[in-house]
């Protein structure tokens, strides 16, 4: 395979040169070849830097894509989220679950069809199952008096679309390294307008915002199981 | 003739609770807290050191609502109804019956 693609690259070359004479006459042929296909497990690290920013998350999300055609991928994600807080405004405990199912889509064109490097667009529907609760919750008032209540137990299911955009590369042999950049649309809007939201949806973000953008960072190992087939284009020149 | 007027002298209670202002000059607009512990405030109100005083009382619902995850929790408050005694005050446009984290304009009293 390795030495079928020195030859393409040189033949593409002599084309560059022939076009300069006249007469060169080109035939476009496709040649079969076949790609390395996979599936790629991963791990995204910037869920446990966020335990930095915001101590009551804990947020856990590996990602799984496969190749299926040149330039098309099967991509997914799992989330799972803890979510306990407390101090002296309220305390807060959640915890649930999501999934995400889409593609992503090379767009580098120019490319060895076997290449590993990519920079791609992506799209994802999400889905979340949660459940929340506020043991209690006080308003304070220097006036009145502060005011003390408490959420009960709440199960709620959220509903996403996510696109994104994103570049990922072979390190090491089968081991990849890569980020994107990530907007998520909630398609139950209702649910971020509550008055009492959830304070994180697993896999989405913060509770009460309709729209959330995110950055992963995946780091991923390659289990190759399967061949891909495409074509290549040829160009034949002849006098 | 109308104009946004600055009031000389101006007295506040919260009834059965605190006195808010006392004898104040210079106010155009005031912040009354209402009662996150019960569905109605009242509030006398005295804009002049001469006339007679008026009680103005809000009767509304309170709803709870979540702002950000490091500032909690603040009272909402949908408003029913507001009555007014008319001694100094002519009349009371409302102009918002929400009150939220907004900085909205709920009352405007003419005197």
């Amino acid at each position: 395979m390795q030495l079928r693609l020195r030859c393409f690259f040189s033949l593409l070359l002599l084309t560059a040169a022939g076009t300069a004479g006249a007469q060169a006459i080109k035939d476009t042929t496709y040649k079969p070849v076949e790609i390395q296909g996979g599936l790629r497990l991963g791990v995204d690290i910037t869920r446990f830097a966020l335990k930095y920013f915001q101590p009551y998350r804990t947020d856990v999300t590996v990602a799984a894509d496969a190749q299926y055609s040149r330039n098309l991928y099967f991509a997914g994600e799992l989330s799972y989220n803890n979510t306990s807080h407390t101090d002296s405004n309220y305390s807060y405990k959640g915890n649930g679950a999501s999934v995400t199912l889409g593609v992503d889509y090379n767009l580098l064109k120019k490319r060895d069809p076997g290449e590993k490097n990519i920079i791609y667009v992506g799209a994802r529907y999400g889905f979340a199952a949660f459940s929340y609760d506020i043991p209690t919750y006080t308003v304070h008032d220097p006036i009145w008096g502060d005011y003390s209540s408490s959420y009960p137990k709440t199960n709620a299911t959220a509903h996403w679309v996510e696109l994104l955009i994103g570049i990922r590369a072979e390190v090491f042999r089968n081991f990849y390294m890569g980020w994107s950049l990530r907007d998520r649309i909630l398609l139950n809007k209702g649910l971020a307008n509550r008055d009492f939201p959830a304070l994180v949806i697993p896999g989405y973000g913060k509770g009460n915002k309709g729209n959330q953008f995110d950055v992963m960072y995946n780091v991923s190992y390659f289990i190759p199981l399967y061949k891909v087939h495409t074509k290549v284009m040829e160009i034949k020149t002849r006098k | 003739m109308v104009r946004d007027s600055v009031l000389p002298s101006l007295t506040i209670f919260a009834i059965d609770n605190d006195t808010l202002l006392a004898r104040q000059a210079g106010y155009r607009g005031v912040q009354l807290p209402l009662n996150g512990l019960a569905d109605s405030s009242r509030f006398y109100l005295k804009a002049t050191s001469t006339s007679g005083a008026d009680t103005i009382t809000f009767r509304y619902k309170r709803v709870p609502h979540f702002i950000s995850a490091g500032c909690g929790f603040v009272n909402y408050f949908n408003i029913d109804t507001i009555f007014s005694t008319y001694n100094e005050i002519d009349s009371v446009v409302i102009n918002s019956t929400q009150v939220t984290t907004d900085n909205a304009t709920t009352l405007t009293l003419f005197f």
